[in-house]
């Protein structure tokens, strides 16, 4: 198994979490194992915080998840279709503003649009035109201002 | 025949449909959850997507991101398999107008026997036997004991939009009627959104058989013989097996002519099952049909030759169906046990976890639907089964000692599973002599739970000690005075 489809794997773990937290109606959990140490707060804006210090993975996880955060942060879809550029074409090194769209995409009946989740340098542009998106597939990787 | 199709589902069902598409060279296309990466269904389709997080509603039940998948991949046909959006008729329906096929009924047939009442109803006037009650919906709790009264308490009070037992109350006496009714019809508009109830007389410890049926768009309908799935815990089904022991060939024809008969009335094309209740004195009674290929098709697979997956791909494509009535015989005996991570001893409750090794049975006349294997994990996001252990046997005493051998056979170690439920089943002199009731499970629970925390018990002692746990579960059985085969 790659490190990256563990990481899905530990991604997909703790969306699972969060939405068990939410309908238990729990707002705060902490959890340890003997590699990852969690601790999740839900507010009405969702906070997750990775605090292990010998846990590296866990810290890039949450950026993965556009909140807590120093480096880059990924943009990741939220719908499934296929991936298109904008009229601007993204690549690594380019500047982009906060809400600027960078793709689209295009589902049966909704075109979904993929926009800057702050302002800051493209780092990575891991999705290609015409290609087809899946949820949660990191589309770029930006490293904010 | 469709080039390439899209399983909307996961588990053994997604592998069961991949695998026939293989052998007739239609592409797949998987759709995942999240915490379905690793599946074996993923592993196995020609392509996969992930649709969405571990909540059903927001991936196998996600409509617009399945059909996203269908369009971009593009499929010329959506499998639904059974549960999640396969009977489902604004799925159907939606499929249908995005230009995909949808394998299955139509979803105007699925509409109609979706309400219960609706189909008793259409059923009555088809004139297919059904139990004793209202016709149609009943409002005010006055008529609903005027109609108890006429068929003979106990009765049922069922939802109409109902199903797995919700909005369902059994009176046993006059007196808690009133009660029941208004109770059965609160629990229905909560559960449903749709509070009609009907009333029905309450057959006590029936046998449940089924008519496995098949319809094409040339009009032709087939009764594929029956499946009784008697031996169930609270409507869930443990155990299936075809033929049954308590149909004859002059009831199979008479129940398979009515099974037609009823799916005629609805104009059904591709898979469907209609269920009946069947009483001691032979009598049948019509009670649902399922609109899906049903979890336990595979012991009519292996009475009839027919593969159902197949016959559902033609007859969506627009084939006709490639037998007729007469084609149908019957041959031998076929039984499936469920193996579910849940433990028997405990209520059967559910069991998730990881499955420390999987050792499945196999050799001659054993076949095993399953997506474990070693190192899988049986996520507590969807149900609970990890395999379908089926053989087949010449009759049903040789067919149920094939069972037993395979069963010991059959290795599931990290989770509790309802592994020694059958063992215990299948060596049960009840059982073996085919006097199967719905009420079997709840009649014998005593002494099934004491046996089941023996073997539970010699399971502890004999830790770490190899290979000697089958031989163990027999001893006990023995122990119990139960026979083993």
């Amino acid at each position: 198994m790659t490190n990256m489809s563990e990481k899905q794997e530990l991604v997909a773990q703790l969306r699972m979490l969060i939405g068990e937290m939410r309908s238990a109606g729990f707002a705060e959990l902490e959890m340890e194992s003997p590699d990852v140490k969690v601790r999740m707060v839900l507010g009405t804006e969702l906070a997750l915080t990775a605090v292990s210090p010998h846990a590296p993975d866990a810290e890039r996880l949450a950026g993965n998840e556009e909140m807590a955060v120093h480096g880059p942060i990924s943009v990741t879809a939220e719908r499934v279709g296929v991936f298109s550029f904008g009229k601007l074409r993204i690549e690594p090194g380019s500047k982009v503003t906060k809400g600027q769209t960078l793709g689209i995409i295009k589902g049966i009946s909704i075109q979904d649009q993929v926009v800057a989740p702050v302002s800051g340098t493209v780092e990575d542009v891991f999705a290609q035109e015409g290609e087809i998106i899946d949820f949660g597939r990191a589309l770029f990787s930006i490293l904010p201002d | 025949m469709f080039n390439k199709i899209l399983i909307a589902n996961r588990g053994e069902i997604a592998v069961r449909v991949i695998r026939t598409c293989r052998r007739l060279g239609i592409r797949t296309v998987a759709v995942f959850s999240e915490v379905d990466r690793q599946a074996l269904h993923v592993r196995l389709a020609d392509e996969a997507y992930c649709i969405g997080p571990a909540r059903p509603d927001l991936s196998y039940l996600n409509i617009p991101n399945i059909l996203s998948v269908a369009h971009a991949t593009q499929c010329d046909a959506i499998h639904p398999g059974y549960g999640f959006l396969s009977e489902n008729p604004t799925f159907a329906e939606i499929t249908q107008k995005c230009g995909f096929v949808f394998i299955g009924p139509s979803h105007r047939a699925m509409e109609r026997m979706g309400q219960k009442s609706v189909a008793r109803d259409l059923m009555i006037r088809s004139g297919v036997p059904v139990m004793p009650g209202s016709s149609g919906s009943v409002e005010d709790p006055e008529e609903g004991l005027k109609i108890a009264h006429k068929v003979g308490f106990p009765v049922l009070v069922k939802a109409s939009a109902g199903g797995g037992g919700r909005g369902m109350r059994l009176v046993e006496t006059e007196d808690r009627f009133r009660t029941l009714f208004t109770t059965a019809q609160a629990e229905a508009q909560s559960a449903f959104g749709d509070g009609r109830v009907y009333v029905e007389k309450y057959l006590r410890n029936p046998r449940h058989i089924e008519v496995q049926i098949m319809g094409d768009h040339h009009g032709n309908i087939v009764a594929l013989g029956e499946r009784e799935c008697s031996i169930q815990r609270r409507h869930q089904k443990l155990i299936e097996e075809s033929p049954s022991p308590a149909v004859n060939a002059d009831l199979r024809r008479r129940l398979c002519e009515t099974a037609v008969k009823a799916a005629k009335a609805i104009d059904y094309v591709n898979a469907g099952t209609i269920e009946f209740l069947l009483d001691a004195e032979g009598n049948f009674f019509f009670m649902e049909m399922n609109t899906r290929l049903q979890v336990e098709h595979p012991v009519t697979e292996l009475v009839t030759g027919y593969d159902l997956v197949e016959m559902q791909l033609r007859v969506a494509s627009g084939e006709p169906l490639p037998f007729k009535q007469e084609d149908i015989t019957p041959h031998g005996w076929a039984f499936e046990c469920r193996i579910n991570a849940e433990d028997p001893a405990n209520g059967f409750s559910p069991c998730p976890g990881r499955i420390d090794e999987y050792l499945p049975a196999g050799g001659p006349w054993v076949r095993v639907d399953s997506a474990a294997y070693t190192g899988y994990a049986v996520s507590p996001s969807y149900d609970s089964m990890v395999a379908k252990l089926i053989v087949w046997g010449p009759d049903r005493e040789t067919a149920m000692d094939r069972m037993l051998a395979a069963l010991h056979e059959f290795r599931v170690e990290g989770i509790k599973t309802t592994i020694p439920f059958h063992q215990w089943a299948f060596s049960h002199e009840e059982f073996r002599a085919g006097r199967l009731t719905t009420g079997f499970v709840d009649t014998h629970q005593v002494s099934m739970i004491a046996c089941m925390q023996r073997s539970d018990e010699e399971d502890r002692n004999h830790a770490g000690r190899s290979g000697g746990k089958a031989a163990e579960h027999g001893k006990t059985q023995d122990q119990n005075g139960t026979r083993r085969a």
